[in-house]
């Protein structure tokens, strides 16, 4: 890591702290990148402006949240009632009584499924659509082999001016104890496609995890030259030759998004009101999603909110993921339950009140589900075989539920959506047809879930 | 007079303190705000001599640790320095003597600590069988000082189990359907009051400290959970979600009498009673922080 500076953000006390960047390997570069410009028209013609995926990875419980079993036998339906949607036939879990209230501004598809049962590769699925073909993370494959990401497809098909394409909003590369998330990024299409990486902590300062800016360099010495120069001499001076030219890249990306006034005001939470604030909630995740419902109002093309950087919750490192193996019922009452109901539901009001639910697609979701059938220590495990994702906004028909689980939550009953039918839908709805998939040589043969617009 | 009787009368004079000093604090029913940070904090805990409250808190994205309040002065501390993992659930023996918590231990799992602060701090630990990711939440000692309760995510599921304060002598005292959570041990040691979701969804339960005569205290359509026994024995403090969102409900220990201790649309949670059994500690969230507040019994 190299220290290359810092700027202020202030705090919702109204108090000035500073925010580091810093740099290193896993530098997000997903903005101005080529092959694109002569798309720059497509976002009028589309639907979705912007996509705003919320990114549960771990697994979350379907049967915990938006899919219960209330009739299921005691070793399945777990210890939390249920409660009336206004979507008739639609029931949640006790934990989502916000949610639940909201249920006729979005749509639940109750049947996804996805190809794999490890954290990495059914992440790497989820977010790219496809399995890589030398088998991935799990089964001795090598990075760089998934198709590129849903959000590195529409940064690329529609590239924006000031802000990258493609951020993802996390402490870090998104991934397990084991390592991150392959098909988080460009994959076939080099590093170059990678998203840009924001961390915003619970106070609201926002920074950049792969940059590190020279010490004493705000936003507004940024666009003094001279100062960025010396500073640079003095990093240049520290590093040996490869180290530089692949900071000097860096920093050069970094500088240009820093400087732009867009960015620069896009990442300043002060600029929202306390009261909004507060509805998010004081915790990362809360603030992130609000980061996330500006960086949209920037316009941005795709935003992920991460929950957590690692999906475990009990690892020293870990950051309490979804991967409730452990006290699935305990985790669920005392935290993910509460804060996610508190969190998307005011996103959905926000984006709702501003009038950008209308052009912008909002997606929750994560890898897989979790065992239906209690694990021997009374928690659930991972099942990629009947999920939940939850939709929202442009081109989407609030109030629907999509499919039906087995009394057991085990398997759908209807037809399954795949992955690939979730990131076709994605991309119908920001505008990339068939046509231009076809040409960018991405997500073909598959189909738009076409129940849900 | 017996150095154990002059221990107990320098704790008790030295809650009396505290509690005065609350008490002076306190605007009749109006919630006293006892933190400002607005981190996430867990299952607060007064210390046995009563001038201190320990509980969980988010203090970095990825670790839990365990703090210290101290009431004279408001001033805290980290209670395990030298633990870098994840710290939740602390529990104090009546005695002082014993400090417990949970830890994580990798893989997952969270096992029991137990130190002897009368024996240089000794610890002894308590791995719960059933593999790698089984764990052991939500703690309560026994009034005599000698027996931890605890939920025990094992190989029987999610069960109510205690060992000794030596980590030993594992009992089972749960084994019913569903899971079984948040064990509270009644001040005269004979009963213990839970959670369960035998029935259905989680509600509040009562049995003899052998896990025989189980009675339901509670029948709410959404979840009852963390109930604690008040110091008297006469009452119990729990939280539900049978008004929408989390709030704390007091009632009496026959489960009669039941009134309701919050009002806010945000959470109110983790009631723990303070050692006179006159205020209610818990953690609620206003303008979306977490803190600690000490409220009235309704």
């Amino acid at each position: 890591m190299i220290d290359i500076g810092s700027f202020p953000t202030r705090d919702c006390g109204g108090m000035t702290r500073r925010s580091f960047l810093k740099i290193g390997a896993t530098l997000p570069v997903a903005c101005g990148l080529p092959g694109g410009a002569e798309w720059l028209g497509a976002a009028e013609q589309s639907t979705a402006k912007s996509v705003l995926l919320v990114w549960l990875g771990g697994g979350p419980s379907h049967l915990d949240l938006f899919d219960p079993k209330p009739k299921a036998p005691s070793q399945f339906r777990g210890p939390f009632a249920t409660l009336q949607t206004h979507v008739p036939g639609a029931h949640f879990s006790e934990l989502l009584p916000r949610l639940a209230q909201r249920s006729k501004q979005f749509s639940l598809v109750r049947t996804n499924i996805n190809h794999e049962g490890g954290h990495r590769p059914a992440s790497s699925i989820a977010l790219t659509g496809r399995q890589a073909p030398d088998g991935g993370e799990d089964r001795g494959g090598k990075p760089g082999q998934y198709p590129p990401n849903f959000g590195s497809i529409l940064a690329r098909h529609r590239p924006s001016s000031d802000l990258p394409g493609f951020i993802s909003l996390a402490r870090g590369p998104i991934g397990d104890g084991v390592g991150p998330v392959w098909g988080h990024g460009g994959g076939t299409w080099g590093k170059g496609y990678d998203s840009f990486m924001l961390d915003c902590s619970r106070t609201g300062q926002v920074s950049i995890p792969a940059l590190k800016l020279l010490e004493g360099l705000s936003p507004l010495r940024l666009s003094d030259r001279r100062a960025m120069l010396r500073q640079m001499d003095r990093a240049r001076r520290s590093l040996d030759r490869s180290e530089f030219q692949e900071w000097d890249e860096v920093y050069r990306r970094a500088y240009s998004l820093l400087t732009a006034t867009g960015a620069s005001q896009a990442f300043d939470l002060s600029r929202e009101s306390e009261q909004t604030r507060n509805a998010y909630g004081h915790t990362s995740f809360g603030q992130s999603a609000l980061l996330g419902r500006r960086l949209v109002e920037a316009g941005v093309p795709y935003v992920q909110v991460n929950w957590s950087q690692y999906v475990e919750v009990f690892f020293p490192f870990s950051d309490y993921g979804w991967d409730t193996h452990s006290d699935n019922f305990g985790l669920m009452a005392d935290w993910h339950g509460p804060l996610l109901d508190r969190v998307f539901a005011t996103l959905l009001d926000d984006l709702g009140d501003r009038g950008l639910l209308e052009t912008t697609l909002v997606l929750l979701m994560g890898e897989f589900g979790r065992t239906p059938r209690i694990n021997n220590i009374g928690s659930r495990d991972h099942w990629p075989h009947c999920f939940f994702t939850v939709w929202a906004g442009a081109g989407i028909q609030p109030g629907r539920v999509i499919g039906q689980s087995d009394p057991r939550g085990e398997h759908p009953l209807t037809d399954p959506v795949t992955p690939d039918m979730v990131g076709t839908t994605i991309l119908e709805l920001a505008g990339m047809h068939t046509a231009r998939r076809a040409e960018m040589d991405v997500l073909q043969g598959s189909r738009v879930i076409h129940e849900l617009l | 007079m017996s150095s154990c009787k002059s221990r107990y009368l320098l704790l008790l004079v030295s809650a009396l303190v505290t509690w005065g000093g609350l008490a002076n604090a306190l605007v009749a029913g109006k919630p006293l705000r006892l933190t400002f940070d607005g981190k996430r904090k867990l299952s607060p805990a007064y210390m046995s001599a009563g001038d201190a409250i320990a509980y969980s808190v988010h203090e970095v994205p990825n670790q839990v640790i365990i703090k210290r309040l101290k009431l004279p002065d408001r001033s805290q501390d980290v209670l395990f320095p030298n633990d870098t993992a994840h710290q939740f659930d602390v529990a104090f023996s009546r005695d002082g003597r014993y400090w417990s918590y949970c830890r994580s231990a990798g893989v997952r799992q969270l096992i029991l600590v137990v130190i002897d602060t009368r024996d240089n701090n000794r610890e002894t630990t308590f791995l719960p069988s059933g593999g790698q990711r089984s764990t052991v939440r939500s703690l309560a000692f026994t009034p005599d000082n000698t027996r931890i309760v605890f939920t025990l995510s094992g190989e029987r599921g999610l069960q109510i189990a205690s060992v000794n304060v030596g980590c030993q002598d594992l009992k089972h005292i749960t084994s019913s359907e569903g899971t079984n959570y948040w064990p509270s041990v009644s001040p005269d040691g004979k009963q213990i009051v839970f959670s369960s979701s035998r029935n259905g969804a989680y509600d509040i339960y009562v049995m003899t400290a052998n896990g025989d005569s189980v009675r339901r205290l509670t029948k709410s359509p959404t979840r009852d959970m963390r109930p604690v026994w008040s110091p008297d024995g006469t009452q119990i403090a729990f939280t539900s979600a049978r008004d929408g969102n989390y709030e704390i409900y007091v009632m009496s220990a026959d489960g009669t009498n039941l009134r309701r201790a919050t009002h806010h649309s945000e959470s109110d949670d983790f009631p723990t009673w303070q050692p006179d059994g006159r205020k209610i500690l818990t953690v609620a969230q206003r303008n979306g922080r977490y803190d600690l507040y000490v409220i009235d019994v309704p």
